[in-house]
């Protein structure tokens, strides 16, 4: 194989083996699984974007922030509604007492 | 279809329009990526990528060049992408090697037959192929696109973002440096 004019052949004839190339065809199919791999990226995108967004840390204040609201609001209106039970039983407590003369009275009555 | 209007449709999140242009590219988006990568499992792989990029970026697509030279360029950049994975991959399983902390033995990836080419020249197909493989990038790209997917070198010029000229010097050299390497091959035989 060393001679020159042989290999010079050959150079040439291997440069020239591409000419006429055929495009190659994907195989069938190729949208469905390309439309599968799309939603499998959409759902990996959005999870991601989540990811992003939930672990800023304004993200973690203003949730702590709304937690702490959200707990001085439940423990306000708890007391109120404490507050107005204890009065609407003070005022049966008297009511009755009243109705059946059960009020203590004094010694000088 | 008018590509203006595919665009459009395509910018208004139309499902049929992506279909359409799948349809339409996806034959040589593979094969771009299967000259340059030279796997077929591989090129798949990236002319998926090439149409979910394009599926993300369409709205940010200013229409500025056609449809195809922005495949071209996607796919041009995903191929080398692979290739510069590979080769960072490979280097790092010699180092491996070295150290004795894998005993597998490396094998050279075997032929490239390309499915488009003639069977009377599948052989010095693949030996061509080993060679453009060697070749620097441009050089490359330059090569694949006027030689395989017979683009002018105007549009090749477009797609490589540079002037008729240097997509001539790109090709000169490359056709050099594959003459020279065929030579070392054919005289080492």
């Amino acid at each position: 194989m060393h001679n020159e004019k042989a290999i010079q052949q050959k150079i040439e004839s291997t440069l020239h083996s591409i000419d006429g190339i055929q495009r190659a065809e994907i195989r069938p199919f190729f949208s469905t699984r390309l439309i599968a791999q799309l939603d499998k990226s959409a759902k990996a995108n959005w999870l991601q974007q989540w990811l992003a967004i939930t672990t800023k840390p304004v993200f973690a204040v203003l949730a702590l922030s709304f937690f702490v609201v959200m707990n001085i609001v439940a423990i306000n209106t708890a007391n109120h509604k404490k507050q107005a039970v204890q009065a609407s039983s003070n005022a049966t407590i008297q009511g009755f007492s009243e109705e059946y003369n059960l009020s203590v009275s004094t010694i000088y009555q | 279809m008018n590509e203006q209007l595919l665009i459009q449709q395509l910018q208004h999140n139309m499902g049929t329009a992506f279909n359409q242009l799948v349809e339409a590219y996806q034959h040589m988006v593979y094969n771009t990526a299967l000259s340059i990568v030279q796997q077929q499992q591989e090129a798949e792989d990236i002319a998926q990528e090439v149409f979910i990029q394009v599926h993300q970026s369409i709205k940010h697509f200013k229409g500025e060049a056609k449809i195809s030279t922005w495949l071209y360029r996607i796919t041009i950049t995903k191929s080398l992408d692979w290739q510069r994975h590979k080769k960072r991959k490979k280097r790092f399983a010699f180092i491996e090697n070295l150290f004795g902390s894998n005993n597998e033995v490396q094998h050279e990836a075997s032929d490239f037959f390309h499915p488009g080419i003639a069977s009377e020249n599948k052989e010095q197909s693949a030996i061509l192929f080993k060679a453009i493989n060697e070749l620097a990038d441009n050089q490359k790209i330059a090569f694949v696109l006027n030689k395989v997917e017979g683009l002018s070198y105007q549009e090749v010029a477009d797609v490589m973002n540079v002037t008729v000229a240097s997509v001539e010097a790109y090709l000169h050299r490359a056709k050099q440096n594959l003459r020279k390497q065929l030579e070392t091959y054919y005289k080492s035989l």
